[in-house]
């Protein structure tokens, strides 16, 4: 609770002495402006970083210091907003614990002893080492795994490096986020969709947690909405804020979402009210979906969910008989083992109440179309599959999953992994069960870490090459995840100069592949021609204008995407059968569940309790807690717990307490008692409790949600099991 | 030539649509480079909420944001003994820095709590309804990037802006009304 202002005054003799010792954390930025030059104003156009809706900002650059990132009102994805972490973007290329130049490691790993290097002596540290490895590995590449993050729009350079370079052990972010809702939406519709929130009338989201994990347009198309001009159906054991703004809060049991949606379908088809025009015309296997939804009545969910069956029943009537509803797809990481067929779940309930290809439903994503970029590719005789190619039944070969690869590679099985390099992500703290991974960093003889500032995984690596911060930095158009009804391209480009020694990925690539060579003994800077701008050019030579667009306003739009193009007779859709898929054949030729059949969760048992991930509008993740401007707002982390255990445990508001998992995981944090949660679960926000001292505002501060997650996977997308973690918890 | 109309200039803010985010907090403090440092203290606007609501599962939160009222009666005004503080032609209520002596006479005044003393400018700090971007034709830092567009700004004055319109259409309230004070921010109720 805030002290109000006139009450601190009054109630403090050193009144105003008191006020505004704050620290300096904006201090650097002064800085700099102090050291520039006559009074300047400009603008220049780019895009956001700070997550993956990448808005498109207007920079407003003071005497060559950044000062905002402005909404730019005509960018259509953002709806012209900048969020939270948007406007403290402006800080990140004068944080003071920037990595400002390339690091060798002197010390142990994760010691903090390092000294300063040239990036040539960089480069040549790495290769000496990876090339020994790769040697005694008889030649073996795929000894060296690569990850990367999404949202740098260079991310595909670290790609063509690794393929040049020859390991197929690539690891990007999707299997800790999405991998298994594209899936489930694959199965059914042949397409990951977006959703027309705009013009949605009544909405259920479960765990789409839209009003703190901000997503463009969906966020501002569903909330700027005047109240009453839609209905909001909201299901989670938290009570979120988007809780707060709906107009049903349902605090689901964890992990039975899938008996929710079967139990929607369950109604929808007894009582007649599914969408018979588009059933009939475009989906498949709606007898055989029929006669296995019989067993899962309403009242049958009400006893796995906890929501009552008169409230299931009256939603299924509504969703199905208000047009323009929808059963939001939602993407919130991995709730339980069902994940793939939860989501399943929830695609069949939106195909039976024809919520596809019409105003406030679902909708294929259009990208606005651009010439890809082409790279020669390398071929090696030595070459072995991915180390957990037989552990995901549709394993994304550029994705990997995750939380498998790593398990397989602490074990050195089907072979040792020797080395990893990364490209911004932060490994140890978005991979769960951070003990495993520091176990893992333990074993390899080389770790390359590619940052801009000394998150928990560059402070553990043994190089770390810095690159140029988003606003120093020139990008190539960008289309991923820009898709939609207004599809559009975003690109990058400096606001300022680069503050220190710094590169941008395509530089660093370049340069360190002269230092490693194919099997024909060709150096690897060789693949990589021309500049990011040349790319930049060559994506969108089929659109005039479009390159002067970006120089000038950093997005390029295309008409948006007229509603109907997929209910024309005899179009077909993206999957097996051309059909949208009720029934999975392609699933049951799997040896999977062509049908989502409901699997009851563990129970956590007496006073243990199940873990939630979950966001904050101020985190992207572990990105943004160590933000000054965004750390105001949330200083440290707190577990919340429901008053009626914290009453059973003694546990009291503010108390400081140990939780442990179930495989040795152990934080201390402190309690938040609130009502906002279900008995059965604790959850904490992410990004704090970090172990790198280049991130002093959550150096040690609160608890880290990688340290207690412990490791699972599901194996038919390969994504991170995010909410299979039960926890003890116990005041200290 | 006729004489341009005096404006009005007044906030609308629609409680319903705030989702707690923090952007107007964020933006705000950028744009009028205020540094918080660690500093609770320090703030031009805010979200009041009075957290979780009920017992569990029958819960409700409520968001509403606020900050300088813009007071057509403002106690602020009255109680500053070197006018520092005073009132536009617009409706604004502003501060002249050069003049205030940190009293903190008004800090105290203002029912609202909106006031505070600046750690850049050592002085008495608070909303000025970007008065700096209003003269280059631009919304004020929280309602340009507000992801929901809760604020709503303009000239009551003017009947046609959306800010008079809202306020035809819809009920409406003033935050402590029993104060006198004739605030700028309209709530949607």
């Amino acid at each position: 609770m805030k002290v109000s202002r006139r009450k601190f005054l009054a109630g403090s003799v050193a009144g105003l002495g008191a006020l505004g010792t704050g620290s300096a954390g904006l201090r650097f930025v002064r800085k700099a402006e102090a050291k520039s030059g006559a009074g300047e104003v400009r603008y220049v156009n780019s895009s956001c970083a700070i997550c993956t809706s990448k808005c498109v900002f207007r920079g407003q650059v003071v005497n060559g210091v950044i000062q905002r990132l402005e909404p730019e009102p005509d960018f259509p994805k953002s709806r012209g907003m900048m969020c939270a972490r948007g406007n403290a973007g402006a800080w990140t290329p004068y944080d003071p614990d920037r990595v400002k130049y390339p690091m060798i490691r002197t010390g142990k790993r994760g010691e903090g002893k390092w000294r300063k290097a040239t990036w040539e002596e960089a480069y040549k540290y790495i290769a000496d080492k990876t090339n020994q490895v790769v040697e005694e590995e008889d030649g073996h590449r795929s000894c060296i795994g690569f990850a990367s993050s999404e949202g740098t729009f260079q991310e595909h350079y670290w790609n063509q490096f690794r393929e040049v370079f020859g390991s197929p052990n690539s690891l990007r972010h999707p299997t800790l986020c999405l991998s298994s809702v594209i899936r489930g939406f694959q199965s059914v519709f042949g397409t990951y969709p977006v959703t027309d929130l705009k013009n949605a009338r009544y909405v259920i989201m479960a765990g789409a947690n839209r009003a703190e994990a901000i997503f463009t347009p969906d966020t501002m198309d569903i909330f700027s909405r005047p109240k009453g001009s839609y209905k909001l159906i909201y299901l989670d054991p938290r009570f979120t804020k988007t809780a707060a703004k709906a107009d049903q809060w349902l605090p689901i049991k964890p992990g039975t979402d899938m008996a929710f949606a079967l139990a929607l379908a369950h109604v929808i088809i007894a009582e007649n009210l599914y969408d018979r025009d588009f059933v009939d015309n475009f989906c498949t296997g709606l007898a055989e979906l029929t006669e296995h939804v019989k067993q899962y009545s309403p009242e049958w969910a009400a006893g796995e969910t906890g929501i009552a069956a008169v409230d299931i029943r009256q939603i299924a009537r509504e969703l199905a008989t208000t047009p323009h509803s929808v059963f939001y797809p939602g993407r919130r990481s991995s709730w339980q083992g069902e994940e793939v067929q939860t989501r399943r779940a929830i695609a069949i309930v939106n195909a039976l109440i024809g919520a596809f290809d019409r105003p406030g439903g679902l909708l294929p994503a259009t990208n606005v179309p651009m010439r890809s970029y082409f790279y020669e590719p390398a071929w090696y005789s030595q070459s072995r599959p991915r180390l957990e190619s037989d552990d995901v039944i549709f394993l994304n070969p550029r994705d990997g999953s995750w939380v498998a690869w790593r398990d397989r590679a602490l074990k050195a099985d089907p072979y040792r992994i020797r080395g990893l390099f990364i490209y911004k992500q932060n490994v140890l703290e978005s991979v769960p069960n951070r003990d495993k991974s520091l176990e893992l960093f333990d074993q390899l003889d080389i770790i390359v870490c590619i940052d801009t500032v000394m998150s928990e995984t560059a402070w553990h690596a043994d190089v770390v090459l810095p690159e140029s911060n988003y606003l120093e930095r020139f990008d190539p158009p960008n289309a991923y995840g820009m898709g939609g009804i207004e599809p559009t391209v975003v690109f990058r480009q400096p606001l300022i100069d680069r503050l220190y020694d710094t590169k941008p990925c395509f530089e660093i690539v370049t340069e360190l592949g002269a230092y490693f060579e194919d099997e024909d003994g060709f150096p690897l800077n060789e693949y990589f021609e021309g500049t990011p701008e040349d790319h930049a050019r060559d994506a969108l030579a089929d659109h005039p204008g479009a390159w002067e667009q970006l120089r000038k306003k950093a997005f390029f739009a295309i008409p948006k995407v007229e509603f109907g193009a997929y209910r024309q007779d005899g179009r077909r859709f993206n999957t097996a059968t051309g059909k949208v898929e009720l029934y999975s054949e392609d699933f049951a030729g799997r040896g999977l569940d062509p049908l989502p059949v409901f699997r009851r969760p563990e129970e956590p048992g007496d006073d243990r309790f199940r873990f939630l991930v979950g966001r904050h509008a101020i985190h992207t993740n572990s990105m943004t807690a160590a933000f000054p401007e965004l750390n105001w707002h949330l200083p440290e982390n707190a577990v919340w717990l429901n008053p009626e255990p914290a009453r059973r445990l003694g546990i009291k508001d503010g108390d400081t307490v140990r939780m442990q998992n179930r495989s040795g995981g152990q934080v201390t944090v402190k309690a938040k008692v609130t009502e906002g949660i279900r008995p059965d679960c604790v959850y904490y926000a992410p990004g704090y409790g970090g172990i790198s001292p280049g991130k002093p505002l959550v150096y040690q501060r609160g608890a880290s949600q990688a340290a207690i997650l412990e490791s699972h996977f599901e194996p038919i997308s390969g994504n991170a099991l995010m909410h299979e973690t039960i926890v003890e918890i116990r005041r200290v | 030539m006729s004489q341009e109309r005096k404006k009005r200039w007044v906030m609308v803010v629609d409680p319903d649509k705030c989702i707690d985010c923090k952007a107007c907090d964020v933006a705000c403090k950028r744009e009028n480079k205020i540094d918080a440092g660690t500093d609770r203290q320090v703030y031009r606007n805010w979200i009041t909420s009075k957290g979780v609501e009920g017992t569990f599962p029958h819960l409700k939160q409520r968001f509403e944001p606020s900050q300088c009222q813009h007071c057509d009666n403002p106690p602020c005004v009255k109680v500053c003994p070197t006018s520092a503080s005073y009132q536009t032609p617009e409706g604004l209520v502003a501060i002249d820095y050069k003049r205030c002596i940190v009293c903190a006479t008004c800090i105290l005044a203002c029912p609202y709590d909106a006031r505070f003393k600046s750690p850049q400018t050592k002085v008495i700090d608070k909303c000025t309804f970007c008065a700096h971007r209003i003269a280059q034709g631009k919304l004020p830092a929280c309602v340009d990037t507000c992801p929901t567009k809760v604020r709503v700004f303009g000239d009551l004055n003017d009947p046609d802006s959306e800010v008079s319109r809202l306020l035809a259409r819809h009920h409406y309230y003033v935050l402590k009304p029993e104060k006198g004070t004739k605030p700028s921010l309209f709530y949607l109720s």
